[in-house]
């Protein structure tokens, strides 16, 4: 499998917080990659750098060799890397249909050669579960259906990797496991996809491998079951029991 | 966004649909030909012609301040760049007048790029306080560079050569036609996609890959260009031109009021706008000097309370009471609301408009 986006020792820092420190990862094609850690970890800054909303501090990404860090947001997705938000950001104003035409549109320009629009859209809301709600306000739909309209906004730029932030987070256990359906779905045809989650039967279903952030270091990398019991990853989520060891309590 | 259709054997653009084109074609057809029928006074026609420009201006303001939902404070600069560019032209080198607005124009779109390139990435209010500036350093500079702009003295231009007042019905015209046709084309095609959702959420647009720097430069060049040639038609209408009245703060203002009034981000409620504008200048301040600004004052107060979308906004309801039913999107004109209203206001413009 070749390695399709390729972190070489990302940093970023804000003054002298280091968000994501040295942090090395990659996807391959068709790959799902799991990005865990407890909260303030890092993950979603590593989303911004890897999307190119922000520049890294130093070190960079590529994507088939290519570098795509450091430039621009729009200029990721047009080369084919595009990320959904932690919180939803519809375009309010607009349809759930023209939300995904401007996906589409202003996506990966190979990818909107030659295609009816309206056509690829409409086929994208028929995936994602929306179809009927085309010609609706965002504000009209649940929250797992503006969750899906983000996702489908974000497949109508035909992106390469899809990197998804906390997708799953908040939805009831039916729409939970529709989502995770929806997200191997996705992968079959063909994309791969970086995934933020905490929700961890959402993330050992889908993940080919994990790799574990905290406080913007990678503390852990391997399958979901060897990530799941590395004690570094333990005790990164609930802490270290001082007592355990003998040692004398005084602090958590 | 409309289908793609074959009408006839004429394949139209998606954004335009046959409807709207007839009624476009006979309403140009009835204005044109309305002098020539109807016993207009020559004030009166000449007023008229008067506002067909303002309507272009106002329509071209909205390009920036409605669909993309940035405010410029200063777009009298550009006005009066364009009137005095194209006055210095014809006075200078003779050049027919025409051609005189349009290198104004263009003058004034290039300038407009110069100082809002840099600054449209500032947001919201903060765009709009350095608009406020770069007015009025023009206007300073204007007046200050007596050598091109006549200084406070102004520059008058020949009567003779160009087309006469009367004429300037049909000009004006057309400088309408061609902004509704951009008005149209800007807000109906692809690029309007790009437009809303730059002024919905320009991060999570740049996110999908808009790129927000060229559109809002390209839509700020537009906008400029345009109220720049009717800054050469200004100064022809008059035959007489000064910074202080072409770049004023009031000038401005005016073109804000008269796409607010008519309707803010919808596509033509700045023609509407430009009316009222027109309306209250020729015939309220003659004669009740001291109350046009008050009059101003109320008409924006009732508009932020109740309609929104002034007279467009209103036109639509009475549409709504005959049974019209609009598509969800049609609050997506209004103004831009910041992503923490998000939720609510469009959950309450749901309630207000949502279809059957």
């Amino acid at each position: 499998m070749t390695a399709l986006l390729v972190g070489e020792a990302v940093s970023r820092h804000f003054g002298g917080l280091r968000a994501v420190d040295n942090v090395d990862f990659h996807v391959d094609e068709a790959e799902i990659l799991g990005l865990i850690g407890p909260n303030g970890a890092g993950k979603t800054t590593l989303f911004s750098v890897a999307a190119g909303s922000i520049p890294p501090t130093s070190g960079r990404v590529l994507l088939a060799g290519s570098p795509v860090s450091g430039k621009s947001a729009h200029r990721s997705v047009h080369l084919g890397v595009c990320r959904t938000h932690q919180i939803v950001r519809p375009f309010a104003r607009l349809t759930v249909l023209d939300n995904v035409l401007v996906g589409f549109h202003y996506g990966r320009p190979a990818n909107g050669r030659h295609r009816d629009p309206r056509g690829v859209a409409l086929e994208i809301l028929e995936f994602i579960g929306l179809a009927g709600d085309a010609h609706r306000l965002p504000g009209e739909l649940t929250l797992a259906g503006r969750k899906r309209l983000e996702v489908a906004r974000a497949l109508a730029t035909g992106p390469r990797v899809l990197l998804l932030d906390e997708v799953v987070a908040g939805l009831n256990p039916a729409e939970a496991t529709r989502f995770v359906e929806l997200i191997r779905q996705i992968r079959e045809r063909g994309t791969s996809i970086i995934m933020i989650e905490h929700v961890m039967h959402a993330v050992m279903a889908l993940s080919d491998r994990v790799i574990v952030l905290d406080h913007g270091r990678k503390i852990a990398e391997g399958t979901p079951a060897e990530v799941v019991n590395d004690p570094l990853v333990i005790e990164a989520y609930l802490g270290r029991d001082e007592n355990a060891a003998g040692e004398e309590p005084g602090h958590a | 966004m409309t289908a793609a259709g074959v009408r006839g054997r004429i394949r139209l653009p998606p954004w335009i649909s046959a409807k709207v084109l007839i009624g476009f074609a006979v309403a140009v057809l009835a204005l044109w030909t309305a002098p020539l029928v109807l016993p207009l006074g020559d004030y009166t026609h000449n007023i008229i012609g008067l506002t067909f420009m303002f309507m272009a201006a106002a329509l071209a303001w909205n390009w920036l301040g409605g669909f993309v939902g940035q405010i410029s404070f200063g777009h009298s600069a550009m006005f009066g760049v364009g009137g005095f560019v194209a006055a210095r032209l014809m006075l200078a080198f003779g050049l027919p007048t025409v051609l005189g607005w349009l290198a104004g124009g263009l003058v004034a779109g290039g300038y407009a790029l110069l100082w809002g390139h840099p600054t449209l990435r500032l947001r919201g209010p903060y765009f709009s306080i350095a608009t406020i500036g770069v007015g009025e350093a023009t206007r300073l500079i204007a007046t200050y560079w007596s050598d091109f702009t006549g200084g406070s003295s102004g520059l008058s231009l020949p009567l003779s050569g160009g087309p006469t007042k009367y004429q300037l019905y049909w000009y004006g015209l057309y400088l309408l036609v061609a902004a509704v046709v951009i008005s149209y084309w800007l807000r109906r095609s692809r690029i309007g996609l790009a437009l809303l959702a730059i002024k919905e959420d320009v991060e999570a647009a740049a996110d999908v890959g808009v790129n927000p720097t060229r559109y809002q430069d390209f839509v700020l060049f537009l906008s400029g260009t345009m109220v720049g040639v009717c800054g050469g038609f200004y100064a022809s209408y008059q035959a007489f031109i000064d910074p202080q009245d072409m770049f004023s703060f009031d000038r401005s203002i005016s073109f804000i009021l008269m796409a607010v009034i008519g309707g803010i981000g919808t596509v033509l409620g700045a023609t509407g706008g430009a009316v009222v504008f027109v309306i209250i200048q020729e015939f309220l301040l003659a004669n009740y000097s001291q109350l046009y600004l008050g009059l101003y004052g109320i008409l924006l107060i009732l508009i932020i309370l109740f309609e929104p979308l002034g007279l467009a906004g209103l036109l639509l309801r009475l549409r709504k009471l005959t049974g019209y039913r609009p598509r969800a999107d049609v609050g997506a004109g209004g103004p831009a609301s910041t992503t923490a209203d998000t939720e609510t206001e469009s959950v309450a413009a749901t309630a207000d408009r949502s279809p059957p």
